[in-house]
């Protein structure tokens, strides 16, 4: 599979989806139906440095989807973004924020518009790593795993994992929360 | 998805989506009790999977009874000593208008739909949290997002969407996951059982333009079991063939 992305947590989650037996290569040099999935990681889990998040990510995402579609078997292929919990609303972080919901939105379409093809389209949420900002005090700056254990990028790898599975022919459009129940109490989240 | 050493009870595991479900956890690596309230088909169930080489009891059981559940969880303790995964699966439809809808069909479906998540939650959070470990899913449906007809059995499906949310919430400082699954259409006796015309707007309608199977809902069971969901819960997951992105309700005036 075909993995696009930037960053610390593209490189984990690409490890272990390579443990879990994913041939993941980084660039586009696969042969016309020889590619099954695209994983597409605009790298919004890591901490924000108040750019521009949102501007480029649909385009990315677009981008990705267009190139693997010629090389997706006729049967179809897989696509699965990773994005962040930042996209129920988080203060100081808009952009990242932001560009998480856009690409929701853009996956459901994208859904929508390739669900005869036999292309599923998903989304990943992951916590973003709020760092030592300043908003401490602000509903909503911090989010945690309400499970007693921390979310790693191998459980990110996981849930990727399952969608990019040949078996999950009948999701598609979804959004699955790898947040330890973090998005709950969210009108966003049911 | 691995199971191994794992025990699961799944209810209405007697045919349909249970039965997958029962399969497939047996399937990889499971203890599988088989709860239904027709205890012909869940022997049936128990026995193919023994034959496959898999572990499995049979239990007959009215899931809108408590007693119900304290029977079988007695029996998954007895044959392999205790529960670590719960399906509450048993289910039933309910269509027509609400005008014609009668209170004994309300109750029924309240019964079979709501109620019994209720004693099988209780209990399998009895069981789970001194253990500090365990799995709950419990099968709603896309239905719950509200449809023609559906007054009752999307009232208890949203209800399973809430409940579970709430106990994902309670539990999860104990270790304890909590999903639900929301089906979309699925391939069973009811829906081979439509008019071909009714099949046909209902396969229109569909983004992916098929029909989901059993299997299908299985798999995502076998995720949520699984520890490769170890982050997950509190999730609804749609497998619905992305019908609930949307699904255009039909043109005013019928």
């Amino acid at each position: 599979m075909e993995l696009v992305g930037v960053g610390t947590v593209a490189d984990q989650v690409a490890e272990g989806l390579r443990e879990r037996g994913w041939d993941v290569r980084a660039s586009a040099d696969t042969g016309a139906g020889d590619l099954c999935g695209v994983l597409v990681d605009p790298g919004l889990l890591i901490p924000a440095g108040g750019g521009d998040e949102a501007a480029d990510v649909v385009e990315l995402l677009r981008g990705a989807v267009d190139r693997a579609r010629a090389r997706f078997p006729a049967t179809g292929g897989r696509v699965v973004v990773l994005v962040s919990r930042d996209l129920l609303g988080a203060p100081a972080r808009t952009a990242v924020a932001a560009a998480s919901g856009a690409l929701v939105s853009a996956v459901r379409s994208l859904a929508l518009e390739l669900g005869r093809s036999g292309i599923t389209v998903n989304v990943v949420v992951g916590l973003t790593d709020a760092g030592g900002d300043d908003q401490e005090d602000t509903v909503g700056a911090h989010v945690e795993s309400l499970l007693p254990w921390d979310i790693e990028c191998d459980d990110l790898a996981a849930a990727i994992s399952f969608l990019l599975d040949e078996r999950s022919a009948y999701i598609t459009g979804q959004v699955l929360q790898c947040t330890g129940g973090a998005s709950l109490l969210s009108s966003l989240s049911a | 998805m691995e199971q191994t050493s794992r025990v699961a009870v799944v209810t209405g595991a007697g045919s349909g989506i249970g039965a997958a479900i029962a399969r497939e956890y047996a399937a990889a690596g499971a203890q599988v009790v088989v709860a239904d309230l027709d205890g012909g088909r869940a022997d049936a169930v128990a026995a193919e999977i023994q034959t496959a080489g898999g572990r499995s009891v049979a239990v007959e059981m009215d899931v809108t009874r408590r007693e119900g559940f304290l029977a079988t969880f007695a029996a998954a303790r007895s044959a392999f000593g205790g529960v670590d995964v719960l399906v509450n699966n048993a289910g039933t439809g309910q269509n027509g208008g609400i005008r014609g809808l009668d209170d004994q069909t309300w109750e029924r479906t309240v019964a079979i739909n709501l109620s019994s998540v209720y004693y099988g939650c209780q209990l399998a959070a009895q069981e789970m949290v001194p253990r500090r470990a365990g799995s709950i899913i419990n099968i709603a449906s896309r239905a719950w997002l509200g449809w023609y007809g559906q007054f009752a059995y999307a009232a208890t499906k949203g209800a399973v969407v809430s409940a579970t949310r709430s106990l994902a919430i309670e539990l999860a400082k104990y270790g304890v996951r909590v999903n639900c699954i929301a089906p979309g259409l699925i391939d069973t006796p009811l829906m081979q059982s439509l008019d071909q015309p009714v099949k046909d707007k209902l396969m229109e309608a569909q983004p992916t333009g098929t029909l989901g199977t059993p299997e299908d809902v299985a798999w995502a069971a076998s995720f949520l079991a699984s520890p490769a969901a170890r982050a997950v819960t509190g999730q609804t997951l749609y497998v619905c063939g992305g019908k609930s992105i949307y699904a255009r309700p039909a043109a005013r005036g019928r």
